[in-house]
This record gives C-alpha cells, sequence and structure tokens, in this order.
C-alpha cells in the first residue's frame, strides 16, 4: 500500500510535467496541424539556461527557472520565424514543414554538443535533491517543486486561453485558421503568441527533467514521452493533453514498481501503438486523418 | 447612394491552383448600392470574393477599395473595412455565439464601443441573444448564417461580402435573411456585395448585377434590367 502512493504521488508529480509539455506539442498542433519535434531540443536550452545560471552566475533557482523559460520562449519564436514562417508562406505541406522541425531538432542538438561538449552532468541544486518525509510518503524536493509549478503553469494558461482576448483569438484560430484571418486576426500574432506560451512549456518542464534526471545534449528525447502523451489525449486537445500526460506519468511508475523499470519505456511506447490502433482520435481529440 | 466608387476592380487575373479562375475582371460598386454576382458553379464567384478579401493571390490587376490598393493579407483588409461573410458559414463552433461576436471586433479593445455593437446585432437578430452562452455548433442553420452575418458586422464594415448567404437553408429562413441584408444596407448604410447561385432572390434585392461566366464577366446591368434579360432567364432562371 505504501508503496502504491509512493509511486501514485510520484507518477503525479512526473505527469504534470508531461501534462505541461503535452500541452505545448497540442497548441501547437491545434493551430498549424503539425507537430512541433523541435521541442526537445528547445526543452535542451532551457535545462542548459537554468543550468549555467546557477553554475556559472549563481542565481537562486527561481531566477534561473525564469531564465530558463524566457530564453526557450525567444529560442522558440526564432526558430518559428527562420523555420516554420517561410514555410508556411510557400504554402508548404504538413509533411514539410514536420520534417524541418525534425531538422531543426537535429541542428540545436549538434550545435550543443559541439559548443558546450556532449558530457552529462548533474543538475546543480543541493536544495532541490534534498528529500521530504511526509510519513508514508518521501519525496525529493524537485519533485513536489514539479508538480506545484507545472499545475500553476497550466491553470495560468487555462484562464489565459478561456479569459482574455488574446487568448480567444487562439481558441479561434486552433479551429479554423483561415476564418480567424477573415475576420481580421493576424496569424502572425497568434503564431508569434503561441510559440512563446510553448517555449515556457517547454523551458519549464527542460528544468524540471534537468533536476530529475540529468543535463545532457540528447536529453530532449524525453519530450518523445510528451508527444505520446499528446497523443493519448488526442492531439490538438488541450484538456486531452494533460489528461494524457499525467494518464502516462502515473502509468510509468506504476509498470517501474510492480513490473520492472526497464519495461516502463516499452510499456510508454505500447500504450502509442495501442491508442494509434483503436483509439486514433485518443481520448478527447478532434476527428483527423494524419498525425504528423 | 452615389455615384462615388468604394470598390473597383481592374484587369484581374486570378489563378487558383494552376487553373486560371479569373479573366481580365472589370467591375465596381458605389457606395451604398447592394450588388450581386451572377453564376454557376465554379464560375469562379467565391474566388473573386476570396481575392477582393485579401485571402487569395491576384496575378495581374488592381483592387482599389476607396481608391487605395487593398493588401493581400484577409485581416488588413478588415482593418480597411471589408469583410467577407465566407461561403458555408464557418462559425466557429467550439466557441459560444457571444465569442463568436467578439472575433468579428477582435481589433477593437474599447468595451463600451464592443458592447454596443453586440446590442446593433442583437436588435438586428433578436435569435442570436436568447442564445447568447450557446455553443455556435448547437445552432440550427438559419440561426448558423445570422451568427455568421452578425460575427462580420462586428467589424463595422464599409463593404459586406456575403457569399451564398442561402445555401442550406429552407425557403422561409432565405426570404427572412434577405430582409435583413436590405435592412443592414438601409440602417446601417453598408455597402453589399452578395453572391448567390439563386438569381431570382439576389436580383430581388439588388441594385445592379453582374453575370459570371467560367471566369469572366458576360453580362452588366440594372438588376431589374437583368431580370427581363432572356439570356439570364433562360441560363439562371430555369425560364424558357
Amino acid at each position: 500500500m505504501n508503496i502504491f502512493l509512493q509511486q501514485l504521488i510520484t507518477g503525479l508529480s512526473i505527469g504534470s510535467v508531461y501534462a505541461l509539455l503535452a500541452v505545448g506539442y497540442a497548441l501547437i498542433y491545434s493551430i498549424f496541424d503539425f507537430t512541433n519535434f523541435a521541442f526537445g531540443a528547445l526543452m535542451m536550452i532551457g535545462t542548459y539556461a537554468a543550468f549555467y545560471s546557477i553554475s556559472l552566475v549563481n542565481f537562486p533557482l527561481l531566477g534561473a527557472i525564469i531564465i530558463a523559460m524566457l530564453i526557450t520562449a525567444v529560442a522558440s519564436i526564432l526558430v518559428e520565424i527562420l523555420a516554420y514562417r517561410p514555410m508556411r508562406e510557400k504554402k508548404a505541406s504538413k509533411l514539410y514543414l514536420m520534417i524541418t522541425a525534425m531538422g531543426v531538432n537535429i541542428f540545436i542538438q549538434n550545435l550543443a554538443i559541439q559548443t558546450i561538449g556532449g558530457s552529462v552532468k548533474a543538475f546543480p541544486s543541493d536544495w532541490a535533491k534534498q528529500v521530504v518525509n511526509f510519513g508514508i510518503v518521501k519525496m525529493p524536493r524537485s519533485d513536489i517543486l514539479a508538480a506545484i509549478i507545472s499545475l500553476a503553469m497550466l491553470a495560468i494558461l487555462w484562464f489565459f486561453l478561456y479569459k482574455s482576448r488574446l487568448g480567444l483569438g487562439i481558441r479561434a484560430s486552433a479551429y479554423d485558421t483561415r476564418t480567424a484571418g477573415l475576420m481580421g486576426l493576424n496569424v502572425n500574432i497568434i503564431s508569434l503568441t503561441v510559440f512563446a506560451i510553448s517555449g515556457f512549456t517547454a523551458g519549464l518542464s527542460g528544468v524540471f527533467f534537468g533536476m530529475k534526471y540529468a543535463v545532457y545534449p540528447a536529453m530532449g528525447g524525453i519530450s518523445n514521452k510528451a508527444f505520446i502523451a499528446a497523443v493519448i489525449g488526442g492531439l490538438g486537445s488541450l484538456p486531452g493533453a494533460v489528461i494524457g500526460g499525467i494518464a502516462l506519468g502515473l502509468i510509468e511508475t506504476m509498470v517501474s514498481a510492480y513490473v520492472s523499470t526497464t519495461f516502463r519505456d516499452l510499456f510508454s511506447y505500447a500504450t502509442l501503438v495501442l491508442i494509434l490502433l483503436f483509439l486514433p482520435n485518443g481520448l478527447l481529440g478532434k476527428n483527423i486523418q494524419d498525425k504528423l | 447612394m452615389s455615384d462615388k466608387r468604394i470598390l473597383e476592380v481592374k484587369n484581374l487575373e486570378v489563378y487558383y491552383g494552376g487553373i486560371h479562375a479569373l479573366h481580365d475582371i472589370n467591375m465596381h460598386i458605389n457606395q451604398g448600392e447592394i450588388v450581386t454576382i451572377i453564376g454557376a458553379n465554379g464560375a469562379g464567384k467565391s474566388t473573386l470574393l476570396n481575392t477582393i478579401a485579401g485571402d487569395k493571390e491576384k496575378k495581374h490587376g488592381n483592387i482599389l477599395f476607396e481608391e487605395i490598393d487593398v493588401p493581400e493579407k484577409s485581416y488588413k483588409a478588415v482593418e480597411r473595412g471589408i469583410c467577407l461573410v465566407p461561403e458555408g458559414r464557418r462559425i466557429f463552433v467550439n466557441l459560444t455565439v457571444k465569442e463568436n461576436l467578439r472575433i468579428g471586433a477582435f481589433l477593437e479593445k474599447k468595451s463600451s464601443t464592443i458592447n454596443r455593437l453586440y446590442d446593433e446585432v442583437f436588435e438586428l437578430f433578436p435569435r442570436l441573444k436568447e442564445r447568447t452562452n450557446q455553443i455556435g455548433g448547437t445552432l440550427s442553420g438559419g440561426e448558423q448564417q445570422m451568427l455568421a452575418v452578425g460575427r462580420a458586422l462586428m467589424a463595422r464594415p464599409k463593404l459586406l461580402m456575403l457569399d451564398e448567404p442561402s445555401l442550406g437553408l429552407a425557403p422561409i429562413v432565405i426570404d427572412e435573411m434577405f430582409e435583413k441584408i436590405v435592412q443592414i444596407n438601409r440602417e446601417l448604410g453598408t455597402t453589399i456585395l452578395l453572391v448567390e447561385q439563386n438569381a431570382f432572390i439576389a436580383l430581388d434585392i439588388a441594385n445592379r448585377g453582374y453575370i459570371l461566366n467560367v471566369g469572366k464577366v458576360t453580362i452588366e446591368d440594372n438588376a431589374s434590367d437583368l431580370m427581363e434579360n432572356p439570356i439570364v432567364q433562360e441560363a439562371y432562371m430555369g425560364i424558357k
């Protein structure tokens, strides 16, 4: 029973970080109909931004998190302006956009290896590594922080999307970008907002993954998990992304506890395959054919 | 109505997916007029409206609105005062009625102005007021068309373009819709460009009309004369 409770709490923590990252995927997919596979590299930029703000400039952890979010948002906007927007203006098909995203991902990852080296580093925060004892469950501070900040960020995001004018514009564009343009919405402003938001979520989750695992240039591969989460929820659906993220977090920690940690990723990807086979629109997704 | 030209299309050529969709189109609309474009399926009517709305690139020619070229970006055309109610209504079915209307006035930030615009639309379409918080997708076809027109009016257009507003509606609802279009023209002073397959009803409310045939303007005349024109009667009204 204690193990179950421990794994439940840990699963919710990792799940909320997956949820955050999955929302970033879903937001871009909902408007531009392609999966931003550069997300992993952006996440890695966020992790390194936090890493160096602490190890070089001695920033406090919270300050490092904010720096990570801002720098990743800028990187995300740059990728949009330099890579995706020119493709869209040439009316390139969604498949080319996805391939561009993969190219950007490889480019940023290799740039990081060439400039800062490929070695694996530990996240430089001793505070975050300390374990808090709640009696029956024990949790490292990093997991608690990840859960609280991720859920708070999701709440802020919900508030922005459902209560603000720009949020309304994003929801309208998500349904029908062309008609939104006909009603006077500047798609470029919408796209900058969306890429900034997804940059914030990538940077934030990057810091949490860095704290939980380690800091290295190829760490963006973890974002595949968020992609799985987004597919479980139904690509393009934001509530679906949150549900998918938390579900995947729980599946992983339960498999780790009751089956084996070596089977964890096997179960994650098996879930992806099963969802695509039997529930191709995910739990809450739009009715769509291709899931690129 | 005046003789001042609010819109002038000169030598317009448009390609649509490699097909030469519009050939050397010349037309104009005077301030305060209702003008209709009549043509069969695939004649290029929607392409013409979309091009005027800045949503389609032109290959050649000019579209002048109040004597200045219309930019080839739809959101900029809205800023200039051109608003299109697209074919098939295309309301945002995931948003409420009120949110749909708010999108129409997206560029407006003053809440007092927005509330005045809501009232204006609700006065014209009282049915929408009853459904303020209902999700757009749950409305009937006629109500969705009202919402699409109301949404466009929120942008306070000088030129309102309607692409087949009668599509898929019951005859009684069509009559009601066209009465509203006349009311918008008379009471709000909005110039109207109307595209229709239903030539009878369009010529009934229009001042002038253009017949579009396979991408070319073949006839241009007053609406009442077009109604009497045997070629128009045979091709577009089923009268022999």
